[in-house]
């Protein structure tokens, strides 16, 4: 290729203008003419492979026309062709190879594998460009770096593989995506998920078979994503899913299944040490009802009826069997109870299937691929499962050599049982303290607490709830080259999301109703798109490509529910049976968005490239004022390798290009009705339907604008391009952030949406590729990449008096604060108090601060005066310094998400045998985990304390050894040493994961093909399989702040077994 | 070039034809404000809905108790054991963060009765005294909450337009709490002038009349007694409290009918809670005032679930022993005792214990908390009546009322003798209410109005000069003074 280039320099003067194009253009005419005119051959040859086995069914066309054949087993074909035609060699997989047709007759050739090529196309926006000329930040990810991943979520399987991608799995529940977050995001409190685009189309990722997946482009910088303007600030994921090419069939079947298990537990202290702690600590607190009532520690009343099991042993009573027995600290009496951890009976040992079959192939007309998937999950809590069918068609037509059509439908169905309030279970309810019955003699579950600490395996027994999805997208779209090179591309595509959700409770403790609810929510989309591309390549040395379109997007949303309850059976779950409605309502909503945008693409001799981009986007969900606007992009690159100074040395840097990109997006992100104010309807009062003013309007409100400039490299070195190098570094600002700003409270409303305010957001992204062994059947790749990124508030609207015109935080009396929004600072600060050290004697504690929040209740003189700190209590560092210790004290004590991520894939290979070990980590976020300190905090009531407490303070000089503050029976009503936001129980969340380890072989090709296949490979793969990290508790990816009313499904770790079969 | 032409038209055709360019696109399932308030529909609707959020503020997080009652010091945890923050309100050690010092959901009650105040007069409606009715409820309302926030915070900012744009004045700080006191005593006129009477046993939870004369002796009792008010005062409680007396509210017999039916003929005004009008099975969040008294299941032996009222939930309040063994006398003397308060043995120690007021209703095995929250009856009607009197030096009619409400719980004619002095009269009235309207949300206002705070709450004992003597005032939340800093917290705090 740039052999080729250099001679077209030598041949045309620079000089020649116009003249030129115009030369140029009758040359290629008579190119054309001398070409249909010329004399055919028929010429013969070989393809083989590196090895120099032949390679059969690959394709052998003649460029230009639909003439074309197959090669034989052996590798061998024979094609007709003429003079001066060329000849295109290509297989999947290989690097296609052109060789021009002079007087020779025999043309053989060697495929080599593909390897990622500069010649590569790369989806963009609207249409495609090769990767050498890519002027914007892209990153591609293959089919191959997601389909042997054991996890049903394309957008699980990204994870840690893109720079400058945050990825996080924030939840287990089977069928649940993961957090996706570009660049660090755009905005300060709107969503920061990327828009998704599937083939052309916006929709959920949710529920897409990553095995129809063909390529994934995540477009990062604004002159990639400006083309979709106002939804396009926080990066947009284009997903192209796989289609058919010419030739004979390949069929493909693969199965996986494996198990999942629950990778980290939460380590708490047994029923005995709990009694021996506790029993004592209830003695000393005020409440005496405690001991002998009932409750995890009593001894009162505690029956086989009851729901905790703690009692004493009558005289003459032999221990049951599998119950526990030990001495009373209070009483010297034996008590006997159960000890049932119920975490450990919550998780299980959960099993995963795949199965998946496509077909692909075609003809000079038509080509086709359709893939056909089924899923079925299991949870690791008890009770969860998944079960998804996909099918995917997509069909070309080629109607005649100037006109093509394309149509696409894929359906998915899918079905979730999940707990309808997690936390309720993976924070509270596994914890109910040990002493819990978990099974009634008469096999039963045992209810737990009360309805929302209730046992987990209860809860599965009474509830039934179950969410169905169904997506299917139908497309159609045309190819009309009305002149050469001019192609105009119209495209329908119709969306529709049913959604299902069904609730029922069977009779039972808590509530006799039955309560039953039904949930049916419908969403459309319908796009129109019309495109106008015109290409004009080679002139000279100019290459240009115009792009022009019109877009038309309409949403429906329908959402209906319904609830009843009074049935009078278990065995009818569903609300016709219910006698008494309590609550039906539907709700409907639409939108619309009316797009034109353009853009050119121009290229000097593979050199100087250069791409503008211009979109205009009206929204219905923005203040009549400003529903239109403008988001142009530039970005400029220069191949420094295509210069003559660069040839000295193009043995050590064999491609080097040097990236500027500009760009401006928008955010459309709020309610679709915001701008307008709403008055909606209340619950009723005295049956009469009320009406409230529940939204403030602001019909000013606009577009989130983000604009982001990016600077970047891509650097292969040796000739091999065995190190490929890319870093970027960018610098984006969003403006008018859209924000829902805490109003007064006497205005009678919580927020109003308004756009204030900018935050800068900075970062680079470095990514390394390196074939570091390459020989004797032996092969090493390693691919790293690594990203940093941080951001800085830089305007707030004007607040008088406060300091950095801070909102949403803490404001101290002279205007500082801390915690909230602040010009200056850093987002997503966890604020809280910072320990200072644990108070060992009576001397520190009399010397301590007076402490707002403690109630000092002093177990000797049983009296409490409120502010006053005991041995084993925390002294708390004073940030506002008026010798007390209030909310005032509160500092930043980490940030809920991390600066760094990043990830390192090493692949082996030798005869076959592929191993890969991927690895991906997060640096610099931090996680409050309240919810641990609740359960060290209030042990004594309902929970198991974790085995933190069994280093707790107890006597002075145990801070020598320890830092884990005294047990108290209830600390939020005590000395609130676990219970208030604090650095004690902020942990540092860096991770390492070892993400995928996955190990397969094909199985060589002669043995496949005597048993009957083209193709057989088998693998095992693993997942999640370990974290390396500070954090105790599930899951370090979920930064910020834990409660134990808000945990979420803990993610586990998968091991399947897989078998892909080629046909 | 014709190939070109064809296209152009197409794309023009399609572009202009298939495609709906509207962005103007209204909301279907909610109204936006500038399509609100054109009919009397629209001012029906938001009616309702301000007495959705009247209901909303007084009961969610229990805040009639934790502003009304809790500071006497006569609540404490019931069998789980977490007071949290509950202690510091009633050990009266409260700080600007503490539950309940939010006065954020009087404010939202009251731009709902500015914006019907501002809009309705604007309607045209087909029947007149509806319009004046429905101006009536907004001012009843008003006046009940700034009344409310004016007895708990002193000094407030006073706001009577409603909030429409962000271009208004948001930030408003706090006026003395005598021009509080000027406003409400007009919108309490108004509601008088404007409210029809009421018939007894019907519909008692939307304001009357009645209601709004309860609520005007309880303002001009409170002016007289702790606004420096006087003999004028008095007499406008008087004329208020004689007009309430004159409609046919009755004294139940039983003391438990006034508790058990939410249409009893004592109510004069409650708020209505019904299982309907909440979409949470669990009833959590529609009763959470009787919801919080009642035993969990856990908590009750097996031999007593047909005796203890019990349910899923978690019996977090209960009356403490400060006030049990102080206010109520045994069972055969007093038939009040039983309903407020229950405490039977457990057979294996200790008591199971439990306000016996406001139980919920089992429907099929599941206990369902939607009593209505008594706001005013015509028990108070007679205790009012006494202390106004008695303020007026007409201390024989003081006793008079007194022994009505007397007769019934005690089943004693004269229960109270001529002879007591006028401060006795005064003590032995706020006695009564204390007993009479146990867990009903009034002790606190009660006993400031008397005067008697730091004799009678425990932990308010000699703490007369604490916050620079603002201690029977409420801090202001940091939450409120954090998004309006032209707030300043109640001195002392």
């Amino acid at each position: 290729m740039k052999k080729t280039i250099i001679r077209k320099k030598e041949t045309i003067s620079p000089s020649s203008g116009r003249i030129k194009v115009v030369f140029l253009l009758l040359l290629f005419l008579l190119f054309g003419i001398v070409t249909a005119f010329s004399q055919e051959l028929t010429i013969t040859g070989k393809v083989s492979e590196e090895s120099g086995a032949g390679l059969p069914d690959a394709a052998v066309t003649v460029k230009g026309t639909t003439i074309g054949t197959f090669t034989a087993g052996d590798g061998s074909y024979s094609i007709r062709a003429g003079r001066n035609s060329v000849l295109v060699f290509s297989f999947v997989g290989m690097e296609s190879q052109e060789v021009m047709v002079t007087d020779q007759r025999t043309i053989n050739v060697i495929l080599r594998t593909q390897m990622v090529g500069l010649d590569e196309l790369v989806v963009i926006g609207y249409g495609t460009q090769s990767r050498k000329t890519i002027t914007t930040a892209i990153t591609q990810v293959g089919a191959d770096k997601i389909e042997d991943v054991p996890l049903p979520s394309v957008s699980k399987a990204l994870q840690g593989k893109i720079a400058g991608v945050r990825i996080l799995q924030t939840s287990g529940q089977p069928g649940s995506e993961a957090d996706v977050v570009i660049r660090g995001g755009s905005s300060i409190s709107k969503s920061s998920d990327p828009l998704y685009i599937v083939d052309g189309f916006p929709r959920a990722v949710n529920d897409i078979n990553p095995r129809d997946i063909a390529s994934i482009e995540v477009l990062k910088d604004a002159a990639a994503t400006s083309i979709y303007g106002a939804r396009a600030s926080n990066g947009v994921i284009l997903i192209t899913t796989k289609s058919g090419e010419k030739g004979t069939a390949n069929i493909d079947f693969t199965v996986t299944t494996g198990f999942q298990e629950f990778g980290r537990k939460i380590e708490t202290i047994t029923a005995e040490q709990y009694l021996l702690l506790y029993r004592p600590a209830a003695a000393n607190a005020s409440n005496a009802n405690a001991n002998y009532l009932t409750g995890p520690t009593a001894t009162g009343i505690n029956t086989d009826e009851s729901t905790w099991t703690t009692r004493f042993l009558e005289d003459g009573e032999t221990v049951p069997e599998g119950w526990h027995t030990t001495l009373d600290p209070v009483t010297g009496k034996t008590l006997v109870f159960q000890d049932n951890d119920l975490q450990e009976q919550l998780f299980r040992r959960a099993m995963q299937t795949n199965y998946y079959l496509s077909a692909s192939g075609g003809t000079d007309k038509i080509t086709y691929y359709t893939g056909v998937g089924y899923t079925q999950q299991e949870g690791v809590a008890v009770g969860t499962q998944y079960d998804r069918w996909t099918i995917r068609n997509n069909v070309k037509f080629t109607l005649n050599s100037k006109m093509s059509l394309i149509s696409n439908y894929d359906h998915s169905f899918s079905k979730t049982n999940q707990f309808e309030k997690e936390a309720n279970l993976f924070t509270r309810g596994a914890f109910n303290a040990r002493t819990i019955r978990d099974y009634f003699p008469d096999g039963t579950p045992g209810w737990g607490n009360n309805a929302t600490l209730a046992n987990p395996l209860w809860v599965n027994y009474t509830r039934i709830n179950n969410r169905t999805f169904q997506r299917s997208t139908i497309g159609l779209s045309g190819d009309w080259e009305i002149i050469k090179n001019l192609h105009f591309r119209p495209s329908g595509n119709y969306y529709t999301e049913h959604y299902t959700r069904d609730y029922f409770e069977k009779l039972h403790t808590f509530n006799t109703q039955r309560p039953a609810e039904a949930e049916r929510d419908q969403s459309q989309r319908w796009q129109y798109e019309m495109l106008l591309t015109y290409d004009l390549k080679e002139i000279g040395k100019h290459d240009l490509s115009i792009l022009a379109g019109y877009s038309n997007l309409y949403i429906e949303d329908q959402d209906v529910t319904a609830e009843a309850y009074g049935a009078p059976t278990d065995n009818i779950p569903t609300l016709n049976v219910a006698p008494t409605p309590t609550n039906a309502s539907s709700v409907f909503s639409e939108e619309r968005l009316v797009s034109y945008f353009g853009r050119l693409l121009y290229n000097y001799d593979d050199k100087y490239l250069l791409t503008a981009s211009l979109r205009n986007d009206g929204s219905s969900r923005f203040g009549a004022d400003n529903k239109y606007a403008l988001f142009p992009s530039f970005s400029a690159g220069w191949i420094v390798t295509g210069e003559p100074f660069m040839s000295g040395v193009s043995n050590l840097v064999s491609f080097l290009k040097v990236r500027l990109t500009y760009g401006q997006t928008g955010n459309n992100d709020i309610g679709r009705y915001a701008s307008q104010g709403t008055y909606a309807a209340t619950y009723p009062y005295g049956g009469s339907a009320g009406i409230r003013a529940t939204v403030m309007p602001n019909l000013a409100l606009r577009w989130e604008k983000t604009t982001q400039y990016d600077a970047g490299f891509d650097l292969h070195l040796f000739r091999k391009e065995n190190i490929e190098l890319s870093f970027d570094y960018y610098y984006k600002r969003s403006d008018d952030l859209l924000f829902s700003m805490q109003l007064p409270r006497e205005t009678g409303f919580n927020s109003v949406e308004m756009n204030i305010g900018s935050v800068a957001y900075n970062g680079f992204e470095f990514l390394v590729s390196t074939k570091n062994i390459n020989k004797n059947n032996f092969y090493w790749n390693s691919d790293f990449n690594i990203a940093y990124n941080t951001n800085k508030v830089l305007k707030l609207p004007e607040r008088e008096g406060i300091d950095k015109n801070r909102v949403n935080g803490i404001i101290f009396p002279d205007g500082t604060g801390v915690g909230g929004i602040a010009v200056g600072e850093k987002l997503n600060g966890i604020i809280g108090w910072q320990v200072d050290f644990l108070i060992d004697n009576e001397e520190q504690a009399n010397a301590a601060l007076y402490d707002e929040r403690a109630a000092g209740f002093d177990p000797v003189t049983r009296k409490a005066i409120k502010g006053r700190k005991f041995p084993g209590d925390f002294e708390w560092v004073e940030n506002w310094e008026d010798g007390k210790i209030t909310d005032f004290d509160q500092f930043v004590l980490g940030y809920s998400i991390p600066h760094t991520t990043g990830g390192l894939t090493n692949t082996f290979g030798y005869k076959g045998i592929e191993l890969n070990i991927f690895t991906d980590f997060a640096i610099g976020h931090s996680i409050t985990d309240m919810a641990r300190a609740w359960l060290n905090g209030v042990g004594a009531r309902q929970v198991q304390p974790t085995t933190d407490v069994l280093d707790a303070w107890k006597e002075p000089g145990d801070a020598a050894r320890t830092m884990q503050p005294k047990i108290l029976y209830h600390d939020p009503s005590a000395q609130q040493n676990h219970t208030r936001n604090n650095s004690y129980y902020t942990y540092r969340a860096d991770f390492l994961c070892i993400r995928e380890i996955s190990l397969g072989y094909n199985i060589p090709e002669k043995i496949a093909n005597k048993i009957g296949f083209k193709r057989l490979k088998t693998y095992v793969a693993g997942n999640n399989l370990h974290y390396f990290t500070k954090y105790p508790g599930y899951s370090p990816e979920v930064g910020g702040e834990i409660r134990h009313n808000s945990g979420s499904y803990p993610t586990f770790r998968t091991v399947v077994f897989g078998l892909n079969i080629g046909l | 070039m014709k190939k070109i032409i064809i296209a152009l038209i197409i794309l023009l055709a399609s572009i202009s034809y298939a495609c709906e360019n509207n962005l103007d696109l209204a909301p279907i399932s909610s109204i936006t404000t500038s399509s609100f308030w054109k009919t009397e529909d629209d001012a029906e609707g938001a009616l309702y809905g301000m007495y959705s959020q009247f209901r909303a503020t007084l009961n969610s997080n229990e805040n009639i108790l934790y502003w009304m009652d809790f500071r006497s010091g006569f609540w404490t945890i019931g069998t789980s054991g977490g007071a949290g923050d509950n202690e510091k309100l009633w050990q009266n050690n409260m700080d600007a963060t503490t539950t309940s010092t939010n006065w954020s959901s009087l404010y939202t009650l009251i731009n709902d009765c500015n914006l019907i105040l501002k809009y309705v007069p604007e309607i045209t409606f087909s029947n007149q005294n509806f319009k004046d009715e429905v101006m009536g409820h907004a001012y009843f309302v008003r006046a009940y909450a700034y009344f409310k926030l004016a007895q708990l915070w002193g000094d407030l900012p006073i706001v009577t337009e409603g909030f429409e744009s962000i271009t208004q004045e948001l930030y408003n700080s706090r006026s003395p709490v005598a021009e509080v006191y000027v406003l409400v005593k007009e919108d309490i006129a108004q509601a008088v002038a404007k409210l029809p009477g009421s018939s007894p046993g019907v519909k008692p939870w939307m304001a009357s009349k009645e209601a709004a004369n309860m609520l005007k002796t309880e303002i001009y009792l409170w002016l007289a007694k702790r606004a420096a008010g006087g003999n004028a005062e008095l007499t406008e409680a008087r004329n208020a409290i004689d007009a309430v007396l004159l409609n046919s509210f009755i004294l139940e017999n039983n003391y438990a009918d006034a508790f058990r039916n939410d249409k009893s003929k004592e109510i004069i005004f409650s708020i209505y809670f019904d299982y309907s009008e909440e979409p949470n099975p669990t009833g959590r969040d529609i009763g959470q005032y009787g919801w919080n008294f009642v035993n969990n299941i856990n908590y009750v032996p097996a031999s007593l679930r047909d005796i203890v009222p019990n349910s899923g939930s978690t019996q977090w309040l209960t009356l403490s022993t400060d006030y049990t063994l102080r206010f109520l006398k045994p069972e055969s003397e007093d038939q009040r005792t039983a309903v407020n308060w229950q405490e039977i043995p457990n057979p294996s120690g200790g008591t199971v214990k439990w306000i016996n007021k406001y139980l919920g209703t089992l429907i099929e095995g599941t206990r369902r908390f939607y009593d209505d929250i008594r706001i005013y009856r015509q028990a108070e009607a007679y205790l009012f009546k006494a202390e106004v009197e008695n303020a007026l030096d007409n201390k024989d009619v003081a006793i008079a009322n007194l022994n009505i409400v007397a007769k019934r719980a005690y089943g004693i004619d004269d229960y109270y003798p001529l002879t007591l002095s006028k401060a006795e009269v005064d003590e032995a009235i706020l006695e009564e209410r204390l007993i009479e309207f146990a867990a009903e949300g009034k002790s606190w206002l009660d006993i400031i109005r008397f005067g008697k705070a730091f004799e009678i709450i425990t932990s308010l004992v000699g703490r007369e000069g604490d916050n620079q003597g603002n201690i029977l005032l409420f801090p202001v939340n940091q939450d409120v003074i954090s998004r309006n800093t032209k707030i300043i917290q109640t001195p002392g705090y």
